[in-house]
């Protein structure tokens, strides 16, 4: 017999074999039993009727006896009345035969060792003997013995005492009986053995009519209707059941409380469908830690899936043990009723802030738990403090070199005019220091707070690219750099933020003979494509930038990390906010650049058509 | 051949398609690359679309593919520098409600705050 658990068809067997087991060893008994007592009756009936004939068989000839005694007495004819018995007892059917009279004298007998009379007495005497005949029969020696009474005349009675051969035991009817008998205790033995293990077989049954019986007088708590499982696969089938019907429960009530959900909303739409909507999580358990509702966000969350997750545990859903442990928690009476706390997902790498509140209605309770992700939020916030830390040590340094050139100027003791000169220049230099940084760190906390616009209008290039021409050929000559402006024939206008694209511009020619040394070349070089887009490459002779650097030097703050540009000033911000302006323009800057061979950035921006391409309908 | 610039900022994947998407082969690469990084960031995508210069309707099926999983989340597909052309294409199909549009990348990002 296969084990449990049974699949469905080793199940379906199983139930088969112990069912025709069972009902064939009844049949068995019943047909034994049956046979064996019909036999035992009939043969007992049988052995009966036998011995009844050979009674009635000795009866008749007793009387016949009887009768003839009595006429031998009538003619006091002694010795025809001892030929008489001795001539019965010779038919072999009687063991001994006497008379007796009187006060039961002997008076006449055919054993041998008796001693009685030798004639008929002259006197009969009282008789104390029967008036009618008397039999009965000895089963220990199955012998009858018959009392016949005997009228002599009508004072004087006498009685024939005929005692029987034993009776032939009959013994193929025995051995028959006794076979049938044993027959009687098998199907005895058989049925008891069928009882025991219909018993057996049934126990699991009784134990669940119980329950049911149970559950008719109101009992309908799934823990007081579970059987012990021991009874075998029918209690644990049913103990199935009824935690399906618990899961089913529970769904019907969810789909109650999203129907009273829906009714209690607005006319268009349900809560239910606004829950189902929010983009942020929602779980809903019982005071069983059961799902009774779940959004999407949530499952999404929890990487569950909605509709199959309802009406089970949260535990079977949750790999984060901090819902359980804040889930119990809250359910307890004695608790908050609410409960906020943050989550980081390892399988998301992200960060969520969960409200776990108790609700209470009438006698029910449940406990919602509230799902945010504030994952680009903490990001954010990181970025700011970053961003502050940064700024801070920024500041510092120019703020001490003109606080401490300040004190040296203001010294009464320093009379040297050369000295203060210098300080003057220092603090004057640190200061123009102070108000760019400042400026620039304006620009990247507008961009950073997305309050950065830019005023689209038509634009023409080239006198913009003169106006930068006018502006860096002083601090080139000073420099001894070359500084070539490769301009197109014609310029097209396009569509952008003058001043934008004039500080984008300004950024990368400023950066390009900043960090290019003397003799070195500076080349501005602006191309247009057939779209009118305009690319404007600024190439320099200067130090170059690792591959290392060229990854991450768009970010704010961040300069090389060649030793040979530390003593050459730079906030790290110029390249983060010409990087930033080229995007509000729909374009882009890219770095081309080999360490001691120079760079090359590319800064492209479309121009009207183009732009207005790429522009966003925002009433789509 | 469809390529795709991936950009992260903050916690927010920025996919940027480059090229049209004008086949089924590329749709179905556009929806498993995008259906990779929703997973992956939980919801928190945006589709940069200045370089996806057109989409036939496949691509505009991969679109709405990629929106319905975002609904998931209980977000929706934030695009940004969509095309005259795409945005015609959506406003046609009636599948406007299952997009957000934004002018820039940064006010897409801005708005999982």
């Amino acid at each position: 017999m296969p084990k449990w658990p049974f699949h469905s068809d080793q199940l379906t067997q199983a139930r088969g074999v112990v069912s025709i087991s069972s009902g064939l060893l009844v049949v068995i008994a019943v047909i034994t039993l049956f046979v064996g007592g019909l036999t035992w009756h009939t043969l007992g009936e049988l052995r009966q009727a036998v011995r009844q004939q050979r009674v009635d068989a000795l009866t008749q000839s007793v009387e016949l006896v009887a009768s003839q005694t009595e006429l031998a007495l009538q003619d006091h004819d002694f010795s025809r009345i001892r030929r008489l018995l001795i001539d019965a007892q010779a038919t072999g059917h009687y063991q001994r035969l006497s008379i007796e009279y009187g006060d039961q004298q002997l008076l006449l007998s055919t054993d041998l060792g008796s001693e009685y009379r030798q004639n008929l007495p002259a006197n009969w005497g009282e008789s104390s003997l029967p008036v009618e005949r008397k039999s009965r029969f000895d089963p220990a020696i199955h012998r009858l013995t018959i009392h016949e009474p005997l009228q002599v005349s009508e004072h004087q009675n006498a009685v024939l005492i005929a005692e029987s051969m034993p009776f032939p035991r009959l013994e193929m009817l025995w051995r028959f009986q006794l076979a049938s008998k044993i027959m009687v205790l098998s199907g005895l033995v058989m049925g008891l053995l069928a009882i025991l293990q219909l018993r057996q077989r049934t126990a699991p049954l009784f134990a669940i009519r119980s329950a049911l019986c149970s559950y008719a007088q109101g009992h309908t708590s799934t823990h007081s209707l579970l059987v012990s499982s021991q009874f075998g696969p029918e209690a644990r089938a049913f103990n199935d059941l009824l935690q399906e019907r618990d899961a089913l429960v529970s769904r019907l009530d969810l789909m109650d409380c999203e129907n009273t959900i829906s009714s209690i909303g607005s006319d268009t739409f349900g809560l239910s469908s606004i829950c189902a909507a929010l983009s942020h999580g929602m779980i809903v358990l019982d005071t069983n830690l059961n799902i009774i509702y779940l959004n999407s966000s949530g499952a999404a969350y929890l990487g569950a899936d909605p509709s199959m997750s309802i009406g089970k545990s949260l535990e079977s859903i949750d790999t984060e043990e901090s819902f359980m442990k804040a889930a119990s928690s809250i359910l307890n009476p004695d608790a908050a009723r609410k409960q906020v706390f943050e989550i980081e997902l390892e399988h998301s790498s992200s960060i969520l802030r969960a409200t776990c509140s108790r609700v209470s209605r009438d006698q029910d309770t449940i406990c919602l738990i509230y799902l945010e992700d504030i994952t680009q939020q903490r990001h954010a916030d990181k970025s700011l403090n970053v961003f502050i830390a940064q700024a801070t040590h920024e500041l510092r340094t120019p703020l001490t070199n003109i606080r401490l050139y300040t004190e040296e100027a203001m010294d009464s003791e320093v009379t040297d005019e050369k000295f203060r000169s210098e300080a003057f220049n220092m603090i004057s230099s640190e200061s123009r220091r102070l108000e760019r940084l400042v400026s620039d760190m304006l620009c990247v906390s507008e961009l950073e707070a997305g309050s950065m616009q830019i005023r689209k209008e038509s634009v023409r290039p080239e006198s913009m690219f003169e106006e930068l021409e006018r502006d860096y050929s002083a601090q080139a000559q000073a420099k001894e750099i070359v500084l070539n402006f490769d301009m197109p024939p014609k310029f097209p206008t396009i569509e952008g933020d003058r001043d934008r694209l004039g500080q984008a511009i300004h950024n990368l020619i400023g950066n390009a003979l900043k960090y290019t040394p003397t003799k070195g070349t500076v080349t501005v070089k602006v191309d247009f494509d057939e779209m009118d887009s305009m690319t404007v490459s600024v190439s320099d002779t200067g130090i170059g930038i690792s591959k290392e650097d060229q990854k991450r030097i768009f970010e704010r703050f961040c300069r090389a990390s060649d030793q040979r540009i530390e003593s050459i000033a730079g906030t790290g911000l110029g390249l983060t906010i010409t990087q930033e302006i080229a995007k509000m323009h729909a374009g882009d800057l890219v770095v081309e650049s080999e360490l001691d061979q120079g760079s090359t950035f590319i800064l492209t921006i479309p121009s009207g058509r183009s732009a207005q391409n790429n522009a966003v309908n925002k009433a789509a | 051949m469809m390529t795709f610039d991936l950009q992260t900022i903050g916690a927010v994947s920025v996919l940027r398609p480059v090229g049209p998407v004008a086949s089924v082969e590329d749709a179905a690469q556009f929806v498993e690359k995008s259906r990779g990084l929703v997973s992956s960031s939980m919801g928190r995508f945006v589709l940069d679309a200045s370089e996806l210069s057109y989409v036939d309707s496949s691509g505009l099926e991969a679109l709405v593919d990629i929106a319905e999983q975002l609904n998931r989340y209980g977000q929706v597909l934030k695009m940004c520098q969509i095309s005259e052309t795409m945005a015609e294409t959506i406003r046609v199909t009636q599948t406007a409600e299952s997009f957000e549009c934004f002018e820039h990348v940064q006010d897409a990002v801005r708005s999982y705050r």
